[in-house]
């Protein structure tokens, strides 16, 4: 179990005072159940993914706790896998070495075992002896999940995984993704900028507005799975969430196809709204 | 898979024909002037005459001591250099307090034409091998120390990154991302620090030595025999020129996971890259 309690971050701006410095988060409590999928949406800019960096061990908390299955965080550790936007794949390794880099102390053999059974997870067995820069960008990300699953992690952070691929590959890695999260359940916290991507995947949304970031929505997705991207429901629950991201729904509202794009509108005019209020 | 190694192989070699062409033009042109009295042997003497020469040296055993020694003072020389900048620019390159310490003192020594210490190497270490090695080991460092200095600066933070989620720091990170990702940069001052080596060893053995390339060249033009001079300077290129192939080579075992490197390779193994290489 992961738990988040009065957690915020400032980051100090050069040449500021002791009261100087932006907070880029503040005040979030937040829990996610073991196996549990959380998807964190929000505004860019409103400390999603300090949040995820901080409970990577990435960042620390200037206040606050972060306990992961009753331990504080205070770094990097190995129960908590991370995936990064990009690949960030090591070039001169080849994709079984990639995927093998986290592992401890293992004999060689060890190791290429379990690298090879991580692939073999993400449908990428065959390309083990590769070098990265022969993977398209779909087959990197899959090799950098494969290296985040590889030590078998309680606990998946994903920091928009799939943001930078296109549509397609996409749809298919997050229906990837949940096939591996039906094998051994690890707890998942991801960030996304994608309502779809958060409604397809995510048991729970939380929802982050504002600078610092506050939580402003905390629910459960309470769909059936498997879902699908074209039902009514998850219509209704995006128009919700756009509300939320203070897209005001007009008439003849977006198709199913421009969410993402909706939403960085959304994100526009959160900033352009946070501008005005200073 | 054969067929097409084949073909490059073939259009590798045609290249490399195609380079040897106007050398050998010159060469004949140039033997043919000298045969017919058009150039004073004295000043030019002819190709053949060359050969002659350094055959002659060759087989008196002369030849290869010269050349044994001035390949052992580039060896120590190179060495050494690499040897400091390599301890200098991880430190200067890994730390920033190390950089803003010592990289501005570097950076000023750096500004001195390095003959120009050749009088006080001289003086505080003598005119045998030890000044010598000195200055060559200086011409080394620069290159190297400034390639993997900026190597290690322009590591990609993000792949620190992913060592760091795996718990990596100090020397692990060092050989796990540090390392590897420097490579590329280290090469490139490895090979631009040998240059300088070869061409310091020159000003080395200019300045008063009794063997070696350097010196035959001085004593060619003291004795009146051109032939001997421009029998070294083709000794120093063909030397100079095999060196840098080994460590391309070496490069090119160590870097084969770099994209510009093979891919570009493989892909115009007929155009640039291979040739250069290869035409010794």
């Amino acid at each position: 179990m992961l738990r988040i309690a009065r957690v915020s971050k400032r980051f100090d701006a050069r040449g500021a005072g002791a009261d100087g410095g932006v907070f880029a988060v503040a005040n979030i409590d937040l829990t996610v159940e073991r196996g549990e999928i959380v998807a964190l949406v929000g505004t860019s800019g409103c400390g999603k993914s300090t949040l995820l960096r901080m409970v990577g061990g990435l960042e620390t908390p200037s206040a606050g706790t972060i306990d992961l299955d009753g331990r504080p965080v205070a770094g990097p550790r190995p129960d908590a896998g991370f995936v990064f936007q990009e690949p960030r794949l090591m070039p001169w390794l080849s994709v079984r070495d990639n995927v093998a880099f986290g592992l401890g102390k293992l004999s060689r053999a060890e190791r290429a075992s379990l690298a090879d059974a991580a692939l073999d997870r993400v449908g990428l067995a065959a390309s083990a002896q590769a070098l990265p820069r022969e993977l398209s960008g779909g087959m990197a990300q899959r090799v950098a999940l494969a290296r985040a699953l590889v030590t078998r992690p309680s606990v998946l952070l994903l920091d928009e995984p799939f943001s930078a691929l296109d549509a397609f590959t996409r749809m298919s890695l997050q229906d990837h993704l949940l096939e591996i999260w039906r094998d051994d359940r690890p707890t998942m916290l991801f960030v996304t900028h994608d309502i779809e991507e958060a409604l397809m995947l995510a048991d729970r949304v939380v929802v982050m507005l504002g600078r610092p970031g506050r939580i402003h929505r905390d629910e459960p997705v309470d769909l059936p799975r498997p879902r699908r991207r074209t039902d009514v429901r998850v219509a209704r629950w995006r128009e919700r969430l756009l509300d939320d991201l203070s897209l005001a729904l007009s008439e003849g509202s977006p198709a199913a196809d421009a969410v993402a794009p909706a939403a960085e509108i959304a994100d526009d005019r959160q900033k352009r709204r946070v501008a005005n209020a200073r | 898979m054969t067929r097409r190694r084949n073909r490059s192989a073939a259009a590798a070699a045609s290249s490399v024909l195609l380079g040897v062409v106007v050398p050998a033009l010159l060469l004949a042109a140039w033997e043919v002037a000298s045969r017919a009295g058009l150039v004073r042997p004295n000043l030019l003497p002819a190709p053949s005459m060359v050969a002659a020469t350094l055959l002659d040296l060759a087989r008196s055993g002369e030849l290869a001591d010269h050349v044994e020694v001035t390949l052992l003072r580039v060896l120590f020389g190179f060495l050494l250099g690499t040897a400091a900048a390599t301890l200098l620019g991880a430190l200067t390159g890994y730390s920033p307090l190390w950089r803003r310490l010592l990289d501005p003192t570097l950076q000023a020594l750096r500004s001195i034409p390095s003959i120009a210490w050749v009088p006080l190497f001289i003086l505080w270490l003598g005119i045998f091998e030890a000044s010598k090695v000195t200055l060559i080991a200086v011409g080394v460092f620069f290159p190297v120390y400034l390639n993997l200095m900026s190597g290690l600066q322009d590591v990609d933070r993000k792949l620190v990154e992913v060592g760091r989620v795996y718990g990596f720091s100090g020397p692990m990170l060092v050989r796990r991302v540090l390392l590897p990702a420097t490579l590329p940069a280290y090469f490139t001052g490895l090979r631009g620090g040998l240059g300088l080596g070869w061409m310091f060893v020159v000003a080395a053995e200019f300045m008063g030595a009794s063997e070696g390339l350097g010196f035959l060249l001085v004593d060619g033009q003291q004795t009146g025999r051109p032939a001997v001079i421009i029998g070294s300077i083709i000794l120093f290129a063909i030397l100079g020129k095999l060196s840098d192939l080994l460590l391309a080579l070496a490069g090119r075992r160590f870097l084969s996971w770099q994209d510009s490197f093979t891919a570009a390779d493989e892909r115009n193994s007929h155009v640039a890259d291979r040739p250069r290489l290869q035409a010794v």
